[in-house]
C-alpha cells in the first residue's frame, strides 16, 4: 500500500522569468519505504517538495495523499522567527492538532535551553534555531516525511545522537524523501530513490549512482533564482 | 601591560579558585552564569580607584571565567561521540539507526498520540478557524515585532487614523450632518471605510509575511489571505466600540436601532474588501504596476464612500456618479441602522448584493486560476 502517488501530473514553475517544466504528464506511485530524492537541478528538486507539501498546485493531474504529509523539514518558512518560541508551539498544536502541554513538555526535556522559549526566536543563537526547528518536526505523526535538511550536525554531536534515535523511532514503516545532502547518512537510512529526469520521475534502487549525481549538484551549486520574498515582505508593508 | 602580568595572574588564580569552589563539576550552564554573574558584581563593588588597576581586577575575572569555561567544555566532549559519521556507520559501536530508542517519558507519550487523533483534531470548520485566527496572531507578532511598542501602536495607528476623520467631519460639520451628529457619524464612516481599505492592503499581497507559512500542507493561499485581511474587522470593531461608547457616554448618540442589521452591514463591508484585495492580488500578478494603479483607484473609492456626507445632500448629477460606488449604499445602510433620526432614500440593498455577488464570483475564479499559475521556487 502507497501512501503518496501522483496521477497524470504536470507541473511548471518559473525559472529566470521563463517558464520551466519540472513534471510532464507523470503518474508515480512513493513506495512506503525510505527514498532519496534527486534531480541534476536544485530547482527541480525543491519544486517536487514544495508540490508534495502543497505549496505548489500542479497545472494538471492530481497528487493522492492516504494519510498526512509534513513540510518540508529542514526549511524555516514555517517557522515565524518573530514569535516566542512558546507562540510557535502553540501554532503547530493548532495546526497539527496535538495539545499543547504534551508539546511544551516534550520541549523542556529535549530542548538544550528551555528557558529561552520564552524569548523570540531571533533572539536565539542559529544552533539553538535549528535544534528547534528539528525538534518541532518530531511533533506531529505524519505518514509522510520530507526531508529537506542536513540531519547530522557536525558541531552538535550529543543533540543530533538524541534526534537520531527519535527522529528514526518517528520514520520507522512510514514514507520519507530525502533530498540529497549528507550521503553517507542517506546510504545507512534509504533503500531507494527518485530521480526527476527530462520531466519524469524513475524509481531506482541503484543508490550509489543517484548520490553521486547528488553530490555533483551539491559541488556545483545552483541554478536557484533570486528569490522574491524580501521583496513580498516589503510589498506587504505597502501603504495606500 | 608587561609589568601587570605578575599581577594579573595572582587576580585570575584567586578568580578560578573561588569559582572552583562555588561550582560542582556537572554545574549546569545556567548555575555557572549565576555564579559568573555573582562575581563579576562582587568585583564590581570593590574597584580599585586607580582605572588601570581596576580594569586588570576585571580582566582577571573573565580570564577565570574563560578557564573554568574551558573545562567544562572539555568535559561536555569528553563524554560526547567523537564524530556524527560513527552514528551512521553500521560496524561503529556509536550506530544509532539501528538502536531501540531509550525515549524518556514526555517524548514518549507525545510519540504515543497517534495521527488519527491528529486529524481528528484537525479538521471542520472551527479548526480552519482557529488556523486562521493563529496566522492571524502570527502577522501581528512580527509586525509588533519591528518596535518596542509594536503593540501599542497596532491599538493606537488606527485610532488616531479614524480620530482624524472625525475631526474632518466635525470641521466641515461642526454639529449636525442630514439629522445626525458629527463626531458619531464620522465614526461610522470612518471605520467602513478603513475597515474595506485594511482588508484590501492585507489580501492584495498574497498574505505577505505570511506567505511562507504555505510550506505547511495543511495551509492554503486562501487561509493566510483571509488571515490577514481578519486584522480589518478585529481592530476597527475595537476602535469603534470604544469610541461610539465614547459619543454615548457624551450623549452625542444614543444605542443602534438595529445592531444586527449595523453588523452585517460591517461584515458585508469588510467581505468586499476582501474580494476586492483578491481581484487586485490577481491582477498585481499579471501586471505588478497595478499597485500603482490601485493607488488610485482605492482613494477614488474613498471621497465616492460617503465619509464627510450622505448621497442624499449631493446635487442631482453628482449623486448619481456617487452613487455607483456600493461602498456609500452600505454605509448609508448602516448609519439608516445605528441613527433613529436617519433613513437612507438612496442606498439600495439590491445595489449591494449585485456587486458582493459579482465581487465574490470574480475573486474566486481569480483564487482558483492563480493558483495553476507556475511559481518562482526558493532554496
Amino acid at each position: 500500500m502507497s501512501d503518496l502517488e501522483l496521477r497524470n501530473l504536470t507541473l511548471n514553475i518559473k525559472q529566470h522569468g521563463q517558464v520551466v517544466n519540472v513534471l510532464d504528464d507523470v503518474s508515480f506511485t512513493f513506495p512506503r519505504e525510505h527514498m532519496a530524492l534527486t534531480s541534476d537541478k536544485r530547482a527541480s528538486t525543491v519544486a517536487v517538495m514544495d508540490l508534495l507539501c502543497r505549496r505548489l498546485v500542479p497545472q494538471r493531474g492530481e497528487t493522492i495523499y492516504r494519510g498526512r504529509i509534513s513540510w518540508p523539514i529542514g526549511h524555516f518558512g514555517p517557522f515565524s522567527v518573530a514569535v516566542t518560541g512558546t507562540q510557535a508551539i502553540s501554532h503547530f498544536s493548532i495546526l497539527y492538532g496535538v495539545e499543547r502541554d504534551l508539546i511544551v513538555d516534550f520541549m523542556v526535556s529535549e530542548f538544550d535551553s528551555p528557558k529561552k522559549l520564552n524569548s523570540a526566536i531571533y533572539t536565539w543563537p542559529h544552533a539553538l534555531q535549528r535544534q528547534f526547528m528539528m525538534l518541532m518536526a518530531l511533533v506531529p505523526s505524519f505518514d509522510i516525511y520530507l526531508v529537506d535538511a542536513s540531519i547530522l550536525l557536525a558541531d552538535d554531536p550529543v543533540f543530533t545522537r538524541r534526534f537520531l534515535e527519535m527522529f528514526v523511532a518517528r520514520i520507522k514503516d512510514r514514507t520519507a524523501l530525502f533530498t540529497v545532502r549528507q550521503s553517507r547518512f542517506l546510504k545507512a537510512i534509504c533503500k531507494s530513490g527518485v530521480v526527476i529526469q527530462e520531466g519524469k520521475l524513475t524509481y531506482t534502487q541503484d543508490l550509489d549512482q543517484l548520490l553521486s549525481r547528488g553530490e555533483q549538484f551539491n559541488a556545483n551549486p545552483d541554478d536557484l533564482p533570486a528569490d522574491d520574498e524580501a521583496m513580498r515582505q516589503q510589498d506587504d508593508e505597502f501603504l495606500l | 601591560m608587561t609589568d601587570l602580568q605578575p599581577v594579573d595572574r595572582d587576580a585570575i588564580a584567586a578568580a578560578a579558585a573561588r569559582l572552583d569552589r562555588e561550582l560542582t563539576a556537572d554545574a549546569s550552564r545556567e548555575d555557572r552564569l549565576a555564579c559568573y554573574a555573582r562575581l563579576r558584581a562582587e568585583v564590581a563593588v570593590d574597584l580599585p580607584a586607580d582605572p588601570a588597576d581596576a580594569f586588570t581586577r576585571r580582566l582577571a575575572v573573565e580570564y577565570a571565567i574563560r578557564d573554568i569555561e574551558r573545562r567544562f567544555e572539555v568535559g561536555a566532549d569528553s563524554n560526547a561521540t567523537s564524530s556524527v559519521w560513527d552514528m551512521v556507520d553500521p560496524t561503529s559501536p556509536e550506530y544509532a539507526l539501528s538502536q531501540t530508542p531509550r525515549l524518556r517519558e514526555p517524548v514518549r507519550r507525545l510519540f504515543e498520540v497517534t495521527e488519527r487523533e491528529g486529524s481528528r483534531r484537525s479538521t471542520g470548520v472551527f479548526y480552519r478557524m482557529r488556523v486562521m485566527l493563529s496566522l492571524w496572531l502570527r502577522a501581528i507578532n512580527h509586525e509588533a515585532s519591528q518596535d518596542r511598542i509594536g503593540y501599542i501602536w497596532l491599538i493606537l495607528d488606527p485610532l488616531i487614523h479614524v480620530m482624524i476623520i472625525c475631526f474632518v467631519s466635525l470641521f466641515i460639520h461642526p454639529r449636525n450632518i442630514y439629522d445626525m451628529p458629527s463626531y458619531p457619524f464620522g465614526v461610522v464612516g470612518a471605520c467602513f471605510w478603513l475597515t474595506f481599505r485594511t482588508a484590501v492592503t492585507g489580501t492584495m499581497f498574497g498574505g505577505g509575511v505570511l506567505r511562507p507559512q504555505l510550506e505547511h500542507p495543511v495551509i492554503r493561499r486562501f487561509d493566510i489571505m483571509m488571515a490577514r485581511a481578519l486584522n480589518a474587522p478585529i481592530v476597527y470593531i475595537g476602535v469603534g466600540a470604544f469610541l461610539m461608547g465614547l459619543a454615548m457616554w457624551l450623549n452625542l448618540t444614543t444605542w443602534p436601532v438595529n445592531l444586527p442589521g449595523f453588523m452585517a452591514c460591517f461584515l458585508t463591508v469588510w467581505l468586499m474588501g476582501l474580494f476586492y484585495g483578491t481581484l487586485v492580488n490577481s491582477l498585481i500578478l499579471h501586471y505588478p504596476g497595478f499597485r500603482r494603479v490601485n493607488g488610485f483607484v482605492i482613494r477614488l473609492i474613498a471621497i465616492m464612500s460617503g465619509l464627510f456626507y450622505v448621497s442624499e445632500q449631493l446635487p442631482e448629477p453628482m449623486r448619481g456618479l456617487m452613487l455607483l460606488n456600493p461602498l456609500i449604499h452600505i454605509v448609508q445602510l448602516a448609519r439608516t441602522c445605528w441613527f433613529a433620526t436617519y433613513h437612507t432614500r438612496d442606498a439600495d440593498p439590491l445595489y449591494v448584493l449585485f456587486w458582493f455577488l459579482a465581487l465574490g464570483l470574480l475573486a474566486l475564479t481569480c483564487l482558483t486560476l492563480d493558483e495553476k499559475r507556475p511559481e518562482t521556487v526558493r532554496a
